[in-house]
């Protein structure tokens, strides 16, 4: 079996306890494919605390270096159960950035080169034209529900402030308008 | 890719938006930092939300 689709089958533990195992000849493999798995997922973490694109990026960056340097000193003590490492990681490193401690360029100075060959998948690209449709096929009391909350990220509170709607009714509405365009866009929800 | 108890929508909206409660916020981090399937929903979702928004704008401009 190539190694590429025998990684693909390891669970994020096992490839984290791989990673750890490896110790000081790293499994640059295994490390490669569990930046690329988490990446995506700290990025949420990021945009979700901090709002920002690029400073996503760079606490994805940051997280999962710290995360991989950690595995080979073999500090992480449960690899198997790397997410909460990786959550507890995440706030400490947002608290870092905040206070503009200058731990980045230390991380990037120890990986060189190598943190370059790391890559986060982007997100998959939505059908511009499709979604214009879609878009259109709301009610204009949907659409503007969705762009205050989204957009100009108001609370429940001010929407209803500013569209005269109950904060219940913005919740009903937000919700029926995500769904329509999900369900139109065809990005699929088996979730309750 | 599959998850045996996903998170549902209106709690990932509800999440994305800050309106959980902070008891339950780490939770839900640490299952989407766990799961595949439940993080690719909530980046489908915030992509689909974010670029609502922009073409909302470039209409409006």
């Amino acid at each position: 079996m190539p190694q590429e689709s025998h990684l693909a089958a390891l669970d994020d533990g096992a490839l984290a306890r791989r990673i750890a195992e490896a110790g000081a000849a790293p499994d640059s493999a295994a490390e490669t494919e569990l930046y690329r798995r988490l990446g995506p997922r700290v990025r949420l973490y990021g945009l979700r605390h901090l709002r920002d694109r690029q400073t996503a990026a760079d606490l994805v960056q940051q997280v999962l270096l710290k995360t991989l340097e950690r595995l080979r000193a073999g500090k992480v003590r449960e690899p198997t159960r790397i997410a909460s490492f990786v959550l507890g990681t995440c706030p400490m490193t947002v608290l870092e950035m905040r206070r503009g401690t200058r731990r980045r360029e230390a991380l990037l100075e120890t990986w060189g080169g190598a943190a370059e060959a790391l890559e986060v998948p982007e997100p998959p690209a939505l059908d511009p034209d499709r979604l214009a449709g879609c878009l259109e096929a709301l009610s204009e009391r949907e659409r503007s529900v969705v762009v205050q909350t989204f957009f100009a990220d108001k609370g429940v509170d001010e929407v209803d402030a500013e569209l005269a709607i109950s904060g219940g009714n913005v919740r009903v509405i937000r919700h029926r308008a995500l769904v329509r365009l999900r369900d139109c866009m065809g990005t699929g929800e088996d979730g309750p | 890719m599959t998850c045996q108890s996903p998170i549902g929508f209106e709690t990932l909206v509800a999440y994305w938006l800050g309106e959980v409660p902070d008891k339950n916020e780490a939770t839900l981090e640490e299952h989407l930092l766990a799961c595949a399937h439940c993080s690719q929903r909530l980046e489908q979702l915030v992509a689909l939300a974010a670029r609502a928004c922009v073409r909302r704008w470039e209409a409006a401009g």
